[in-house]
């Protein structure tokens, strides 16, 4: 039996392809061995003639290259191009989740000119890039290690400035506009800037491809730049595209992604021109007329126990134009110094008040004549410095403050020049 | 009478007529194969063209040690495997653990007694109710007459797993054999045969 279904197998049940199954699959065969023949014949031929093959080369480029012919352009032009950038506008989107978990852009027009002045112009929320209308402006400067922000609200008439020590991209967010919950740091249009062209020739990048930008070939690298963000990854991919001829970027692009790998948050630059004049007025510090001004303030409190005066500090406190009630012999000690300054610099000393501790019998001078004339001001007389308002306290009614805030003098100097403890000054 | 070797310089000096020879000779088996394994005809013949289009531009590599149809069918079983991994969830009775034996165990030497036709008929169905890998081995060996040796080269598998696989195959094979010829039977007392 078993020879027999051999046979079977062998001589019947053989299955059998479709009838033109041997046709189908010559002609598959003779079109791979023809184009195998056009590959072997291009190949021969660049072998045999290398100028043939330029040529032909040249010939593709011009026709199949989507820009005409390909520029050299290295990241090594690009890097130059970067550190031979004086001026530079661009268009700033930043694409990020809004609170309401939307995805959502907001524009910005840069400014930069070296060395240290920036400005942004914040487009109204939800702006498109057709119709970017200026909200607040933005006028940055970093010099000699200070940094000065001035922010001008258009809606408010509300002007910020903030003088720090440090550098702009080191600074603090603050609020986009009023009313907004997104806290945006306009230093991520700067600070990315400065990253960039902290982005050495040694940086790795590659070539990304190829488009045309704002009607300019450009060729594309894609590189790497640190985050220094908690939740994000640790860096951030970015394109940018430059100049196919010139080396100059168009448009730089960097997506931001968490831990997990998730989108964040994008930042796009576009429109981009460099060196071109930009004018002074662009980023004046001029608060305009009529506007309200905030700036950084600290206030500073120290509190004295067991202080007075240097011997030599005079003091004298009494009605306006007659005889002193307290002079220096009356007063028990120093309380304290408090001192109101902008937060930088600190030389301008808005507001400074001293608190002074009397003799009872001297205490109850005063306040027996102040019961008495209560319209008459108690002027006293610093050191022969002033003479300010003397501002008795009911809580502590042997306690007398002062205004100092016009004698100019930092909280070092004036406790170096006119404090002791009473120990070293009784000895 | 050129030899398979021959014909096989001949492509390669670039005379791709000459491969026909190739595909007329081995196309019915390596179909025969491939259906064995994948059981539909469009697929089977896409596999065996594609394995025709892979042995054409790897011709060059072929050392001619063994028969050209022994690296031939190599490269059908390849594809057919390939096309097997890809579609596991698609398809039925893929291997040897989807396959249920039969419950006859008698052989019935009344099957050579029946029509050319009948026998064929019954011959195939008992094909059908083997795994691709029996079915294969069983075509292999019985149908194209492959040696063990030839086997492995094709199969890649060992040969006292082909011993074996071939042994449980053929068990399989009859068993399948006796119930399609038994169904056979009561259909045709049903319709008053």
């Amino acid at each position: 039996m078993e020879n027999e279904i051999k046979r079977l197998l062998k001589d019947d049940l053989l299955k059998l392809p479709s009838e033109d199954f041997t046709a189908k699959t010559m002609q598959k065969i003779r079109v791979i061995q023809d184009s195998h023949k056009v590959k072997r014949r291009i190949s021969r031929w660049f072998i045999v003639s290398p100028l043939a093959a330029a040529a032909a080369l040249a010939l593709f480029l011009i026709f199949f290259w989507p820009a005409g012919t390909p520029g050299t352009v290295s990241w090594a032009d690009v890097q130059r191009q970067l550190e031979q950038v004086h001026t530079m506008t661009a268009r700033f989107c930043h694409e990020f989740k809004a609170p309401n978990g939307k995805w959502r852009n907001e524009y910005r027009k840069i400014y930069i000119k070296d060395p240290g002045l920036s400005r942004i112009d914040w487009c109204d929320t939800g702006a498109d890039l057709n119709t970017l209308k200026s909200g607040p402006i933005t006028v940055l400067k970093d010099e000699s290690g200070i940094h000065e922000r001035l922010w001008l609200n258009p809606y408010s008439h509300l002007a910020e400035w903030i003088i720090r020590k440090g550098r702009t991209v080191d600074m603090p967010p603050v609020v986009l506009l009023p009313g907004d919950s997104t806290q945006m740091d306009n230093n991520y249009a700067l600070g990315l800037w400065d990253q960039l062209k902290q982005i050495t020739a040694a940086v790795r990048t590659k070539r990304i491809g190829k488009r045309i930008i704002n009607g300019k070939p450009a060729v594309g690298f894609g590189f790497e730049v640190p985050v220094f963000q908690p939740i994000y990854k640790e860096s951030t991919c970015g394109k940018i595209w430059v100049g196919r001829d010139d080396g100059v970027p168009l448009l730089i692009e960097l997506d931001y992604k968490d831990y997990l790998g998730k989108k964040v948050q994008r930042l796009e630059w576009s429109h981009i021109q460099w060196n071109i004049p930009l004018e002074e007025k662009l980023f004046d510090f001029t608060v305009p007329e009529g506007w309200s001004l905030k700036r950084d303030q600290e206030n500073e409190s120290i509190e004295y126990t067991g202080f007075g005066f240097k011997p030599g500090v005079t003091l004298e406190i009494g009605p306006e134009g007659q005889e002193p009630f307290v002079t220096a012999a009356d007063i028990a000690g120093v309380v304290k110094a408090e001192r109101t300054t902008y937060l930088f610099p600190k030389d301008t000393q808005l507001r400074g008040l001293i608190t002074i501790e009397l003799m009872p019998a001297a205490a109850n001078r005063l306040s027996a004549y102040s019961a008495a004339h209560p319209d008459k001001i108690i002027v006293v007389n610093f050191n022969g410095q002033k003479k300010v308002a003397a501002k008795l306290d009911a809580a502590h009614p042997t306690q007398v403050s002062f205004d100092i805030t016009l004698i100019h003098i930092t909280s070092n100097i004036w406790h170096f020049n006119y404090i002791t403890p009473l120990t070293k000054r009784n000895k | 009478m050129p030899t398979e070797i021959d014909i096989i310089k001949r492509v390669l000096h670039g005379k791709v007529d000459a491969f026909r020879y190739f595909i007329d000779t081995y196309k019915d088996m390596a179909f025969t194969l491939a259906m064995g394994m994948i059981q539909d005809e469009s697929i089977a013949e896409d596999l065996v063209q594609t394995a025709f289009i892979k042995a054409f531009k790897n011709l060059k590599q072929f050392k001619m040690k063994s028969k050209f149809s022994t690296w031939f069918y190599t490269i059908v079983v390849n594809e057919a495997r390939i096309h097997l991994r890809k579609n596991k969830g698609n398809v039925q009775r893929l291997d040897d653990e989807n396959y249920h034996e039969p419950e006859l165990h008698e052989e019935n030497p009344a099957l050579l007694n029946l029509h050319r036709s009948d026998q064929k008929r019954i011959i195939n169905n008992a094909l059908h109710r083997l795994s691709p890998r029996e079915n294969l081995l069983i075509r292999l060996y019985y149908q194209n007459e492959n040696g063990i040796e030839e086997i492995q080269k094709i199969t890649g598998f060992s040969a006292s797993n082909i011993k074996t696989g071939l042994h449980r195959a053929r068990q399989k094979f009859y068993r399948a054999l006796t119930k399609e010829y038994k169904g056979e039977m009561t259909a045709l007392s049903f319709f008053g045969g």
